[in-house]
């Protein structure tokens, strides 16, 4: 039997879309293990859910290396994070670069101070940005509330939601700018003509006849605790220095990135795909020896009901099953087995009639083998290789069942997959207004994955050919 | 057996499966509460008419609180809402197949009417136009290349064909129609990005079926494009079967001309096969339709399922899914006839 496979294996492997199928399987493993073992699944489709967790970043953004390709260059949209700050005694401060270079401001500056414990007084955070001319402003002043009565330190603050301030549009920084302003390049503005233009562009710009132009080089965004007594830890500061592209794979019209939504696809669609036809085809495989092997009563009622359900229009059945019964995936997953098995029970059925009537089958009853034990070591051998196959070739059609019902509103919410990024961006009319980043690439991967299993069954075709076998058996 | 008889047979196996597919949904329906649902919003609207008739003729508050309670509790009683599901099965079948299942929640028809039947009868024959051309531009191409192709097999184009309906397989219509919305209608301006009509729609005749012809040119390039593919390979593998059989080599020795061989001897032969290999597609193309229509707005009953979904509708839901078992029960048998039509062996 080993002999057999590696055999087989190298069948397989000497056609190229057995290779390339192969490979493409590799591919999409590897990064599926990636996605589960090393980013932190379930708190990221958690967030993937939440809009408060992307109201910071640039809505509808294309991907950043659309710059290579274009003539206007669009500002990136930049992320300093720094993580585990403790302000104590001397070090009252932490420093962060922002490397300005592009010819249009940024959209907006947003500050977020996520899980604060202070012990003494409650400290109050400064955020001052000094401007590559060396001139500096002070962008936010962020008050943290003193002790409830009854609390003990360490005092937990902005535990549940980080505090976010959006800084680009704060009165009090416009004041600071305007002041700087005229001050140091007598230029007067009020800060009312400061917040109506876009505080960026006078933050990041130098004057230049009664307006601005853009000033490059580096930004230093410097957060101070102050007043505070004892000591201060801060999980995570972060500062979004919003531009017009994002990321490797762009945003969606909530702002969340892409890419995140399209790893996460990876590991559910094959998931599955693949489960679903394990099941599918185990059962649907074991009801077709059943039927083949035993005939009589018990293969007319098998086939009369695999024929019947092989006459029903899937699609309506299923929308109307998983929209009756909640869009939960074991709920899809039993729907697909429910109404997938009719096919592969006929087409087993007619093989396994072919292989009863063969010699060794007829020795074997000769001798008197029981009707279980030729089922299982005589003729099920004989078919487990088209049973494999069949299983590689079934995967991608609940893949692509799976992202059609995700596409029309079916898919389960709480796992993020490709067909729902797809219906998103149908209903926000993200076709009709060309954000192709958001369009192309869930369905590149739809195709991928489904592709990699039709490879992989054209491969095994010279290897498992059951027609074949069963004349040369005979 | 004669022919009618065997048609009666088929009509009737057919209706099995058309009552037993509304059998299981009612069931369901029944069972999962939405029934409660959507004979109690059916009430509710009724209950609403009634007030506004009545409330001109009786006066005193209390009366007419009085009256509409007691109509509610009449129409109650005759919709079967007291009594559990399952007693109600039989009415609630008969309700679907009369599409009997009151107003829909949000979608309309053209003219504003919210009646489940009006609008469903309004959007049937669209979903019907653009299937069956589609179905009928698939198997023409279909059955011309891949009879071509079969007469030289192992050709590069044999290959490239074979492999493109492989890949054809991995690619979702849906996708495709998006994708094609992206290229012709948004970069190249081509075709309009969906509708039946552009609006306005033109007032003479034939300018209007030339601008519906306009509009469905993408949605049928798609169901066409996705289903090609196998339907070539399929009519290939079938002819070139039939092609190396002994009695087409007698015929070719006998001296018949090319054209007469593959006409009388392979096609006639090839026929019954193709056409259950249409039959058997035909299921997939209605589901793919559902799809297409969405993607590209056709004013049809997948585009209405799409509308249901998201308005989570009941009602209309479960009226479409009858709709749609109606249509392919239809459209199968009269690729029965067909058949029958095509292959001698049935009629004797």
């Amino acid at each position: 039997m080993s002999i057999k496979l590696e055999g087989g294996f190298k069948i397989f492997l000497s056609t190229w879309t057995g290779r390339a199928g192969l490979a493409l399987l590799i591919i999409l493993t590897g990064v599926s293990l990636y996605t589960i073992t090393v980013l932190p699944i379930a708190e990221i489709s958690s967030q993937w859910n939440d809009p408060q967790h992307w109201v910071d970043f640039p809505k509808s953004a294309p991907p950043v290396w659309v710059n290579i390709f274009s003539e206007k260059k669009l500002l990136e949209t930049v992320t300093l994070t720094a993580s585990g700050v403790q302000f104590s005694g001397n070090s009252k401060s932490i420093d962060m670069l922002y490397d300005y270079r592009g010819d249009s401001y940024p959209a907006y500056i947003t500050l977020s101070v996520e899980k604060l414990r202070y012990t003494g007084t409650p400290p109050v955070l400064v955020l001052t940005i000094v401007r590559p001319d060396g001139y500096s402003v002070e962008a936010a002043r962020l008050v943290v509330p003193p002790p409830r009565p009854g609390e003990s330190p360490p005092i937990q603050r902005f535990e549940q939601a980080p505090e976010r301030v959006l800084i680009s549009s704060s009165d009090e920084f416009a004041r600071n700018l305007a002041q700087l302003y005229g001050d140091r390049f007598d230029m007067p503005v009020s800060p009312y003509r400061i917040i109506q233009e876009g505080l960026q562009r006078y933050l990041m710009g130098s004057p230049r006849g009664g307006s601005t132009i853009p000033l490059n080089g580096v930004y230093r965004f410097t957060l101070t605790a102050i007043q505070g007594t004892g000591e201060t830890r801060i999980e995570r500061v972060r500062i979004l220095i919003g531009g017009e592209a994002y990321g490797m794979m762009g945003t969606d019209v909530i702002g969340r990135d892409l890419a995140t939504g399209l790893l996460l696809g990876f590991p559910i669609s094959l998931f599955i795909g693949v489960i679903t036809s394990v099941i599918v085809t185990g059962i649907g495989a074991t009801l077709g020896l059943v039927s083949g092997y035993m005939g009589g009563k018990i293969d007319n009622t098998i086939q009369r009901l695999a024929d019947f359900m092989n006459n029903i229009p899937l699609l309506p059945i299923l929308i109307f099953l998983v929209f009756s019964f909640g869009a939960k995936l074991w709920i899809i997953i039993f729907a697909f087995v429910a109404f997938g098995w009719p096919g592969l029970t006929i087409v087993t059925r007619s093989i396994v009639l072919q292989l009863r009537e063969t010699q060794f089958i007829e020795s074997a009853r000769a001798v008197g083998a029981s009707r279980l034990r030729i089922l299982a070591r005589h003729i099920f051998p004989h078919i487990a290789p088209f049973i494999i196959a069949q299983i590689i070739f079934f995967t991608p059609s609940f893949i692509l069942l799976e992202a059609a019902l995700s596409f029309l509103g079916l898919g389960d919410p709480s796992l993020p997959t490709w067909g729902q990024i797809l219906e998103l961006g149908f209903r926000s009319a993200a076709v009709y207004l060309g954000y192709w980043w958001w369009i192309l690439p869930p369905g590149i991967l739809i195709i991928i994955t489904s592709l990699t299993f039709v490879m992989i069954s054209l491969g095994l075709e010279p290897v498992v050919n059951p027609r074949v076998r069963g004349r040369t058996r005979a | 057996m004669g022919i009618y008889a065997k048609l009666a047979f088929k009509a009737l196996s057919l209706a099995v499966v058309l009552v037993s597919v509304l059998l299981f949904v009612v069931v369901i329906f029944g069972a999962t509460g939405l029934s409660d649902r959507v004979l109690s919003s059916i009430i509710n609207e009724e209950v609403r008419l009634y007030r506004q008739a009545v409330a001109g003729q009786i006066r005193d508050p209390q009366a007419l609180e009085e009256a509409v309670t007691k109509y509610r509790i009449e129409l109650t009683r005759s919709y079967g809402l007291d009594r559990p599901w399952y007693e109600r099965l039989p009415s609630m079948l008969l309700r679907v197949i009369t599409l009997d299942l009151g107003r829909a929640r949000l979608a309309q028809t053209f003219a504003g009417s919210n009646l489940i039947s009006d609008i469903i009868m309004e959007r049937l024959p669209n979903t019907v136009i653009l299937v069956s051309t589609a179905i009928a531009i698939n198997f023409l191409i279909g059955i011309l290349l891949g009879v071509r192709i079969a007469t030289r097999p192992g050709s590069r184009l044999d290959k490239a064909t074979s492999f493109l309906s492989a890949i054809s397989y991995a690619v979702p219509t849906w996708w495709l129609g998006i994708l094609f919305i992206l290229i012709f209608a948004f970069y190249l301006k081509f075709f309009p990005y969906g509708g039946l009509y552009s609006s306005p729609p033109p007032s003479e005749p034939f300018m209007r079926a030339l601008d519906v012809v306009w509009h469905a040119t993408l949605p049928i390039s798609v169901l066409v494009i996705v289903n090609v593919g196998l339907t070539i390979y399929v009519t290939r593998t079938i002819v070139l079967n039939i092609a190396q059989e002994d009695f087409v080599q007698v015929a070719r020795v006998k001296g018949l001309p090319e054209n007469l061989v593959n006409r009388r001897y392979i096609m006639r032969v090839a026929a019954p096969p193709i056409l259950t290999n249409i039959i058997l597609g035909l299921a997939g193309s209605i589901g793919g339709a559902i799809l297409t229509e969405t993607v590209f707005t056709w004013p049809g009953m997948g585009t209405l399922f799409f509308e249901a979904i998201v308005q989570s509708d009941e009602a209309l839901i479960l009226s479409l899914v009858y709709m749609f078992t109606l249509v392919y029960v239809v459209a199968r048998f009269i690729l029965e006839i067909l058949y029958m039509i095509v292959d001698p062996r049935v009629r004797v």
